[in-house]
């Protein structure tokens, strides 16, 4: 069975799989998972009391965000007993037990993209919460506490591993862990965009602790009415689009808290319409197995960090772990899928089909329109912030349209995804932060779609041209953004004194240099800053994405020079901190090395021990003159020139590959990273150990072996 | 503009090797110097996939680079001096292949202190690889020269030096 | 044929002269031999030493009258006409009996004999791939501009590149052997240009193409390195129908081995070398085998077989 989604983005936990494949479709994956619905988890105080007495945490959400991510794999629940133990101690000869354990597991969904509807979720706080907390980091990351991120993580693998480590499958994950934190290291609630806009709502009921109907009634009017008491309530979220369920908490072998629940949870449908979910959440016995739970792959960045100081792994019941898999599963079968595809049926007849009669697929209709009535109706539909940003209201037809492609996307109706997109970027030419995302999806949503089918000449006319558009209205935006600053900036500078204006305006032109020293920043220039961050940060995730989907796909040959050239972008053009920047010069390195000409793949399982094939030839080589001079060259054909495979050549970017390495490597080894340093130079030593050039005592190569060696070892 | 030039043997191993560079005004930067004969190798597998094309100077699918900054006088039939084959941020690689496929690659550098994309001049670089040829092929005549050794003669050198300083600099 | 007894000339060791390539150290770095400054005030210094920048021989032959004492490989012109054009088909054949007869006394086996013409052969193919594409690529034009500039001047260095070669000289075969008046004062003046150290690479705009494909490759040794070697074309290229990767280079009366009655040793073995190293080093890997078949009306007709690597047939076929 191979290597499951959240095992591997787990590698570091479970290094007695190291020496697997890397999973199929992983960026795939990713990508889903970072769209995944958004599930917000609403408890109350006496709930979380009860959560944490029994497990330590410290509320009903910090114990069901571990269940996110890829639900119908269940890996937590199947992971094999050792593996609790395998945060502690990891001895090598664990491997040989797993694939016995693992066999019995059920079957994965490694096919999602079978038209299956999606699987993942992502639990989050409740919207009151994020509500709180958007205006302050209005960014989708932040370069710097990603820095952080990765400085953790690095020292974290390092203390795992050792030099010796089979470190291939170690590096992928580190890079698509650095890519998952990338592109969805924040809840941050765009208005752009409908990705983290939460899509159902657990309101969780302890029966245990005398919950009952009014205390339900009671979280569901104020769910019902949070638009009304929130303060700031964003415009651009509709309550009514979130589905709320009840999730009831009982007691295990309590058949007298099920009856309950069971009555209640009629009770609820007849009267409040709503449906419930009942867990068996606490149990008395407290000796049954237990499980380590992973942090979840797409959490915040926040979180994460928070869980990596803390550095505490929590365990669960194993019989809880799987009440809480089978329940979810339900929830998102019979629940929230239905959810997502009655309200897209309602939008696609109530919206699309209108508009698609009205403007039919002809040019001249089109043009015609889009002279006279459609800006106005944009402009109706417009609201403005108070920053005089212009936002799309939730129940505006076109941020219902957006919602409709985003939701389309997430189970995977990449058809429907990609016209409605298509169709929203035409409302949306004069909104470069709503046409961005827009086109960006849209290319995406290709990618994600036509896998198979996707050839040179469509990512040529259409996925790059879309991706490339996006960019441009990414930066447009940031450039409004950026104007917009400058305004409010001279209002700052006219309201305070000079020299805290001196600071924002340094800050800003440090900023537009490319490099922003993070701890200058005033608090009034922070606020006003993050528009035109914010639009960075979108664009170099359209790049990483758009890069690791381009690899994704079957053709690499054709598909891996644009992956490379956005990653060269992003190294380039974007505010990245100093590792970020390795990790991707690593991936560039993996980029070339995929670059194979497809009628070469066959071949090139067996040439990829060509290295050490050549060190061996090398090495008879060095013993045969010395017997051949002896007895005057009885060797046949010694004198014929050595070829290496002639039909490969030029078809394959090795050597590329190796130089990218090997910088990476020599960047690795200057950020003191001495264990990635290693691995990587580990991988380039091989293709130029028959090299004289790379063995000169000055050059590059041996230096960094030296210092490797007086740090490793 | 400093250049750093190779030639390079059939197993990859530079035969020789020299850095045209003037000691007070242009040099490469060390971080640079030490990367060179690496990025001429990574160069070589562009350099391979042209050898073999028909038409390598027209060739679109020359991967991430080349294809652009052609000039016209490649369209002629010839396909030894291949022109502008690869580039390395802000560096540009030039390729000549012999007819016994030694490849002679060169690494042209822009000025340092300005940001901008070399620019390759077809014509007197062409020259010069062509001149280096014939003194490949001369010291190939040495009928103790072995194929793929390193060419150490003193004269060679000088030789070469001469022609990159009447075709390279400017 | 002793290459291993004798150093090298052209190893550091015999030129203790700093300048020559190390790769052991890698790269010299500036222009030795140059003023430190660059551009035009280079120029400004060079016309002020009375030497013409403009003339690039009176700089080389400089440099090269500094750091070689004699004549050296680099003096003598690649151009066809610089050294004489033809042999005696007498020093020819007793250069080659001499070759066959010092690999016989070396040898234990038939085997090792003909190994060991082919060895000879192969080193020669490889310089000749290089040598004779070359020559090719100096057009009509630059040849009469050739005469034109060449003037009467010491000749006593010509034909110094191929005579120590053991095998580079055996030059195309005529009946009358000794060389007509014109073609001497040719070599003559061609050796004159060539010590001024003329690059005939200046004169050429277009290189010839390189060789891409089984059959262009083939036709070049049909034609041109047989001419080269022999006077006149092989007398034909067949492709096996069998086999995809199998030529055959026909000849009705080996030239080399016209003199030589046993058939035990196959001195033709020689030619196989030669094929073998022009195809080799052109990135064709091969093995040439050579077969006399005899019939009526060529009793001395011999085939050379050529048996490509399936290397090179894939390459053709991704390559199409």
């Amino acid at each position: 069975m191979p290597l499951s989604y959240e095992r591997y983005m787990n590698l570091v936990f479970h290094l007695n799989s190291v020496v697997e494949p890397v999973p199929q479709e992983i960026s795939r994956k990713i990508v889903f998972g970072a769209v995944s619905p958004v599930v917000t988890v609403t408890s109350n105080a006496d709930l979380d009391q009860h959560v944490q007495d029994c497990y330590g945490m410290d509320s009903l959400y910090m114990l069901l965000r571990h269940f996110g991510d890829c639900v119908s794999d269940k890996d937590q629940a199947e992971s094999d007993e050792e593996d609790g133990e395998q945060s502690h101690e990891h001895n090598t000869d664990q491997s040989s037990l797993k694939p016995t354990s693992t066999q019995q597991g059920r079957k994965r969904t490694n096919s999602l993209f079978q038209r299956s509807s999606s699987r993942f979720l992502r639990f989050t706080r409740p919207l009151t919460d994020l509500i709180g907390t958007r205006e302050s980091h209005d960014l989708l990351f932040d370069y710097h506490s990603l820095e952080v991120f990765l400085q953790h993580y690095l020292s974290f693998v390092e203390q795992k591993t050792t030099p010796k480590t089979p470190h291939v499958l170690l590096q992928h994950s580190l890079y698509h862990k650095f890519f998952t934190t990338a592109i969805s290291s924040t809840t941050h609630l765009s208005p752009y965009e409908s990705f983290n806009h939460p899509i159902a709502s657990l309101l969780a009921l302890d029966i245990s602790k005398g919950q009952n109907y009014e205390t339900a009634r009671e979280l569901l009017v104020t769910f019902k009415n949070m638009h009304n008491h929130t303060l700031h309530f964003p415009s651009f979220i509709n309550i009514n689009d979130v589905l709320p369920v009840f999730l009831l908490c009982y007691e295990d072998n309590s058949r007298e808290q099920f009856e309950t629940c069971n009555s209640l949870a009629k009770m609820l449908k007849k009267q409040l319409f709503v449906e419930s979910i009942l867990l068996p959440c606490w149990s008395v016995d407290k000796n049954v197995a237990t499980r380590a739970l992973n942090q979840p792959v797409m959490s915040s960045l926040e979180e994460t960090m928070l869980s990596m100081m803390k550095n505490e792994r929590y365990s669960l019941p194993l019989t809880l772990v799987e009440n809480i898999y089978d329940r979810i599963t339900s929830f998102l079968d019979e629940l929230l899928i239905p959810f997502m595809k009655r309200k897209i049926s309602f939008w696609e007849e109530t919206i699309l089909q209108p508009r698609k009669s009205i403007f039919p697929n002809s040019k001249f209709f089109r043009r015609l329109m889009a002279k006279n009535p459609a800006p106005a109706a944009n402009n109706d539909s417009a609201t403005h912030n108070s920053q005089g940003l212009a936002y799309f209201a939730a129940t505006s037809n076109e941020f219902l349209l957006r919602k409709l492609a985003d939701w389309s996307f997430m189970l995977s109706d990449f058809k429907t995804a990609y016209s409605t997109y298509e169709l929203l970027s035409r409302d949306f030419e004069g909104y470069p932060e709503y046409l961005a995302p827009c086109l960006e999806w849209c290319a995406f949503s290709v990618l994600m779609g036509a896998q198979s089918i996707v050839t040179l000449k469509m990512i040529k006319s259409d996925i790059d041209p879309l991706i490339v558009r996006a960019l441009k209205s990414y930066e447009l935006s940031a450039n409004k953004a950026k104007e917009r600053n400058a305004i409010i900036n001279s209002q700052i500078i006219a309201a305070t004194n000079s020299e805290n204006s001196g600071k924002a305006s340094s800050a800003e032109k440090a900023h537009s240099a490319g490099k922003k020293p993070v701890g200058k920043i005033s608090s009034q220039s922070a606020t006003a800053l993050t528009p035109h961050q914010s639009a960075q940060s979108y664009e170099t995730r359209c790049m990483l994405m758009a890069a690791e989907l381009f690899l994704s796909l079957s053709d690499t040959w054709t598909a891996t020079p644009y992956a490379i050239k956005y990653l060269e972008t992003i190294l380039d053009d974007c505010t990245i901190g100093s590792l970020s920047q390795i990790v991707i010069w690593e991936r560039l390195a993996y980029c070339y090395a995929l670059k194979v000409d497809p009628r070469m793949k066959s071949k090139s399982s067996s040439n990829d021990n060509k290295g050490t094939e050549v060190t061996e030839k090398q090495v008879d080589d060095v013993e045969v003159p010395n017997d051949a001079e002896s007895d005057d060259d009885l060797q046949p054909y010694d004198h014929k020139l050595e070829q290496d495979c002639m039909a490969s050549m030029g078809l394959t970017r090795k050597r590329k590959s190796t130089l990218f390495r090997l910088i990476a490597a020599k960047k690795w080894a200057k950020a003191r990273q001495w264990r990635q340093a290693s691995w990587s130079y580990q991988d380039v030593e091989s293709m130029y150990s028959h090299l004289g050039f790379a063995q000169r005592d000055n050059s590059i190569l041996q230096r960094l072996r030296r210092e490797i060696e007086s740090h490793e070892s | 503009m400093p250049c750093y030039f190779a030639i390079i043997g059939a197993k990859d191993n530079p035969i020789y090797e020299a850095e045209f560079t003037n000691p007070q005004l242009n040099q490469f930067p060390p971080e640079l110097k030490e990367l060179n004969p690496f990025i001429l190798h990574a160069s070589l597998d562009i350099l391979e996939d042209l050898q073999w094309q028909a038409h390598p100077q027209s060739g679109a699918s020359t991967g991430t680079s080349g294809g652009f900054l052609r000039s016209r006088s490649s369209a002629n039939n010839s396909n030894c001096y291949l022109g502008k084959i690869d580039h390395f941020y802000g560096l540009a690689i030039t390729g000549y292949l012999s007819y016994g496929n030694m490849k002679f690659v060169m690494i042209h550098s822009g000025n340092t202190n300005s940001g901008l994309p070399v620019t390759i001049e077809d014509g007197p670089v062409k020259s010069f690889y062509q001149e280096v040829h014939e003194l490949y092929i001369k010291t190939l005549m040495n009928p103790f020269y072995k194929l793929n050794e390193p060419i150490t003669s003193p004269v060679f050198d000088s030789k070469v030096r001469t022609l990159a300083k009447r075709y390279l600099t400017k | 044929m002793s290459h291993k007894i004798i150093n090298p000339s052209t190893s550091v060791a015999q030129h203790p002269a700093p300048q020559g390539y190390d790769y052991t150290i890698g790269p010299q770095q500036t222009l030795p031999d140059l003023p430190q400054s660059m551009g035009p005030s280079s120029a400004s210094t060079f016309a002020s030493t009375g030497i013409s920048t403009t003339g690039p021989s009176a700089a080389s032959a400089a440099s090269s009258t500094n750091l070689a004492s004699g004549p050296s490989v680099y003096s003598s012109s690649l151009h066809p006409l610089a050294h004489t054009q033809q042999v005696s088909l007498a020093a020819y054949a007793f250069l080659f009996q001499e070759m066959v007869a010092q690999a016989r006394n070396a040898s234990k086996s038939v085997a090792e004999i003909e190994l060991r013409l082919h060895r000879h052969g192969y080193h020669l193919g490889v310089r000749l791939l290089e040598l004779l594409n070359f020559r090719s690529s100096v057009n009509a034009s630059s040849r009469s501009a050739f005469f034109k500039t060449s003037t009467a001047g010491p000749s006593s260095t010509s034909a110094t590149v191929s005579s120590s070669a053991p095998s580079a000289q055996l030059h195309g075969y005529h009946s009358h052997g000794s060389g007509d008046a014109a073609g001497a004062t040719a070599a003559a003046a061609a050796a004159a240009a060539a010590d001024d150290g003329h690059a005939l690479a200046h004169s050429i705009s277009h290189m010839k193409r390189r060789d891409l494909t089984m059959v262009e490759i083939l036709q070049f040794v049909h034609s041109t390195v047989w001419t080269y070697l022999f006077g006149r074309p092989s007398d034909d290229l067949v492709k096996s129908s069998d086999r995809d990767n199998e030529f055959m280079i026909v000849d009705h009366a080996p030239l080399l081995t016209r003199f030589i009655s046993s058939t035990n040793v196959q001195c033709d073995f020689f030619v196989c070398g030669v094929v073998e190293g022009v195809l080799d080093s052109a990135c064709f890997p091969c093995a040439v085998t050579v077969h006399s078949v005899p019939d009526d009306k060529f009793p001395e007709k011999a085939v050379f077989v050529v048996r490509f690597e399936s290397a090179v047939l894939e390459r053709e076929a991704l390559r199409a």
